[in-house]
């Protein structure tokens, strides 16, 4: 009921026009499609999934077995999940702090560009950055960064617990036969663990689908930063345009299907074998 | 039962003590000389004065002083007995009144010092909250079914949009429209109207072309004040040539960000080409491609995109807050000279640098003639009270707010420009006010922000288009033919 009613609803309004009184038909998807705004945001989420994704997973994963081998992982495991505990929105403001920018010769607030000034080089507009890494600006990655120093204690937890399932004979007798210690991980452990890295990568896919507060305060989805959340509300609320915002997010639901899909179907497989 | 007695009491004093403060919140007693005799009055007028105890007198008393801004051509008579008629309905128990506003700060500390009396003497509460987004809380609000009692909106389009919409209450309902017409002029009284229903009030007036600077320092530097735009660029050129920058700007405010250039840009059109260009294009009857919105798009871009001209040049306009750019010339060593800024900045500039005496270290000039034919044009914006409901603690509190004693008390506070014109310049507390409240009243030529009147999705869209310009100045022929894409669909 709480998930039907609105769903069903949004789809019909996505068939409608700017403010819902007229039928459509798929004009506001076609227009989401043709609108540079929207273009844009639909490339960065695409953005998003991939790199946020990817680099939190092995981030997190390489954390996760680094620390297996020392003593003090506790004290890393909570410093590197700390982060979590914060909301994303009090997330965004620190990062904010963390990049402020002040023109070169002038006292820096930001962390980085004090960094980046005390060492002598010039001061970086990072947020607002126009350097093009291929095709996106830098500073979506800066945003991902933040989003990435969030989550990582996530993934890592996870795979950690995961590892620490994993029969120690096992390991041991690679070892005793001689096998170097990435090779433990790449034939044994990443193998084993493969089910649980499925089930982080969604979660992690479907979050950056999802992102809104840290883009939202940290550039308001300026300066070519823009998601498909944020570009949501944007249509919504301060365009008043309800035909494009909900387009979005049936497309947003759309994009998150195969991946619920390609999971469901894994878990299933996972259940006929057992 | 007792309690009910007890009520009904209370009910009727509250009812005497609403008639008196309507007298004086409402709009005004009489020179303070005069005070006591008119409250006096005021009191004989009230039919139920018979249960009223002493209580309410010291009551009284204390309201003289709360009132002691007034002034004297309303006549007091007439405004008490159209108060006494509407109060007779004021529950027993007088309830909170919900305000949405975009205030924050100074302006807020401001606004709860005005309610403050009416609070006191009706018993009534107001429950303040503040929206960083005003288009996406009243969306919710009112789409959500649970709209505030009164909302401060962003301008007079989101209101007229609102009131088509059918989620407004006409001020008639509360007001006596004939004094409303007294107190505010018919153009603004027109702007907050749809179908020749008023809607709302305006509230926090503010001109947009004005230029922040430091009257000390231009003195100790040799600079005058400029009046064309000629004299503006030399200037310009002038602090360049002396190695500093003569412009600070700053763009960033999460979702609005970018409203500078939309003000900057309509400040430019009335100002060139006066205002049957500057109304026509808020009617779409110009295009956005017109060579003559275009030309004022790059004239912002002549100050802000000149790295020599502005503090820091664009990445620093892009990443700083308004309102940190707007202390800028005020800091030590200055980081610019001049801001151009609507009035609204003072609190801003007096908050942060308390010890800066206002007309003196701190001031403002009226933004540079661009063409002689339209000298003194100026344009400014608003924001719209408009109430949502029709509950008597709603109509109390418009009746109050709106009053003139209400809105010179306001005036008093400092940063406040009132649109009701019984407020002489004396009443505003300081130089700098009272310069901005001579160049809106000495505008020859006075319009309001077009962006105010397009609301969404236009004026959103000015926003975020300006911060595209100033990223990508060669994409200017793209994005007005965007408008213009927009416009058609409209």
């Amino acid at each position: 009921m709480f998930l039907v009613y609105p769903s069903v609803d949004t789809f019909r309004r996505s068939l409608m026009n700017s403010n819902s009184t007229e039928f459509v038909g798929l004009e506001s998807y076609a227009r989401v499609f043709a609108k540079e705004e929207t273009q844009l945001a639909l490339l960065n989420s695409l953005l998003w999934m991939i790199v946020f994704t990817g680099v939190t997973t092995a981030l997190g994963l390489l954390i996760a077995v680094m620390i297996e081998r020392v003593r003090y992982d506790v004290i890393v495991k909570t410093l590197v999940f700390l982060p979590m505990a914060i909301s994303f929105t009090a997330a965004a403001v620190i990062w904010r702090f963390v990049y402020g920018f002040q023109p070169t010769g002038f006292p820096q607030w930001g962390a980085a560009n004090a960094a980046l000034t005390t060492l002598g080089f010039d001061s970086h507009p990072f947020l607002i950055s126009k350097e093009v890494i291929p095709f996106y600006g830098i500073n979506n990655v800066a945003v991902i960064v933040a989003a990435v120093w969030m989550t990582t204690g996530f993934a890592m937890m996870v795979f950690s617990a995961a590892i620490r399932g994993l029969p120690q004979e096992l390991l041991e007798a690679a070892r005793v036969d001689g096998a170097k210690e990435w090779q433990v991980f790449w034939h044994i452990i990443r193998p084993s663990i493969m089910p649980t890295i499925y089930v982080v990568a969604t979660v992690l896919v479907i979050s950056a689908l999802k992102v809104f507060d840290l883009v939202f305060v940290m550039t308001g989805g300026l300066f070519e930063t823009d998601v498909v959340a944020n570009r949501m509300y944007k249509e919504m609320f301060e365009y008043r345009e309800f035909g494009i915002a909900t387009a979005l997010s049936v497309i947003l639901l759309f994009l998150s299907l195969p991946v619920i899909a390609i999971n469901i179907r894994r878990f299933r497989r996972q259940e006929r074998e057992r | 039962m007792d309690g009910r007695n007890g009520m009904s009491r209370r009910q009727v004093i509250r009812a005497g003590l609403l008639s008196v403060m309507a007298g004086a919140g409402a709009a005004v007693l009489a020179a303070c000389g005069e005070t006591q005799v008119v409250t006096k009055e005021i009191i004989k007028e009230v039919p139920v004065e018979t249960v009223v105890t002493k209580e309410v007198i010291k009551e009284v008393a204390v309201e003289t002083v709360v009132t002691k801004e007034v002034v004297k051509e309303v006549p007091v008579e007439r405004l008490v007995k159209t108060e006494v008629v509407k109060e007779v309905e004021v529950p027993a128990e007088f309830g909170t009144v919900e305000v949405i506003t975009p205030w924050g700060g100074a302006e807020l500390e401001a606004f709860e010092a005005i309610v403050k009396p009416w609070e006191e003497a009706t018993g009534g509460r107001v429950a303040h909250e503040q929206s960083p987004d005003m288009f996406a809380t009243m969306t919710a609000r009112t789409e959500g079914g649970h709209p505030p009692d009164v909302a401060v909106l962003f301008g007079i389009g989101h209101a007229s949009q609102l009131a088509r919409d059918g989620h407004l209450v006409p001020l008639e309902t509360f007001l006596n429209m004939d004094e409303f017409a007294e107190q505010y002029s018919p153009a603004f009284i027109d702007m907050s109207s749809v179908d020749g229903t008023v809607y709302g009030v305006h509230m926090y007036l503010y001109m947009r072309g004005l230029v922040w600077y430091s009257p000390s320092r231009f003195k100790a530097q040799g600079f005058e004040a400029p009046t064309t735009w000629d004299e503006m660029i030399d200037l310009s050129d002038r602090i360049v040539a002396q190695g500093e920058k003569p412009w600070a700007m700053g763009t960033e405010h999460d979702v609005h960000s970018g409203w500078q250039g939309s003000d900057f840009i309509q400040e430019y059109v009335l100002a060139d080409h006066g205002p049957q260009v500057y109304d026509a294009w808020g009617a779409h009857e110009i295009p956005w491609s017109d060579p003559r919105i275009k030309r004022e798009w790059e004239r912002w871009g002549e100050i802000a995109l000149n790295p020599d001209y502005v503090f820091g040049g664009v990445d620093t306009i892009l990443s700083t807050r308004w309102s940190d750019a707007a202390v800028l010339p005020f800091m030590d060593p200055p980081r610019a000279y001049m801001h151009q800024m609507g009035s609204f900045v003072f609190g801003t500039i007096a908050d942060r640098f308390p010890e800066l005496r206002p007309g003196e270290d701190f001031s403002v000039f009226r933004y540079p003639t661009i063409n002689p034919e339209f000298e003194g044009a100026s344009s400014g914006g608003s924001g719209v009270m408009v109430s949502l409901t029709d509950r008597p603690e709603t109509g109390s509190f418009i009746r109050y707010i709106t009053s003139t004693g209400t809105q010179q008390l306001w005036a008093s506070t400092g940063g406040f420009l009132s649109s009701n014109r019984l407020i002489p310049l004396e009443a505003y507390a300081n130089p700098v006010n009272r310069e901005i409240a001579r160049v809106f009243q000495e505008a020859k030529i006075y319009r309001h922000g077009n962006d105010n009147t397009w609301g969404a999705p236009l004026q959103p869209k000015f926003f975020e288009s300006s911060i595209k310009y100033l990223r990508n100045p060669d994409s200017l022929d793209e994005i007005l033919a965007d408008f213009d894409r927009i416009v058609a669909d409209l």
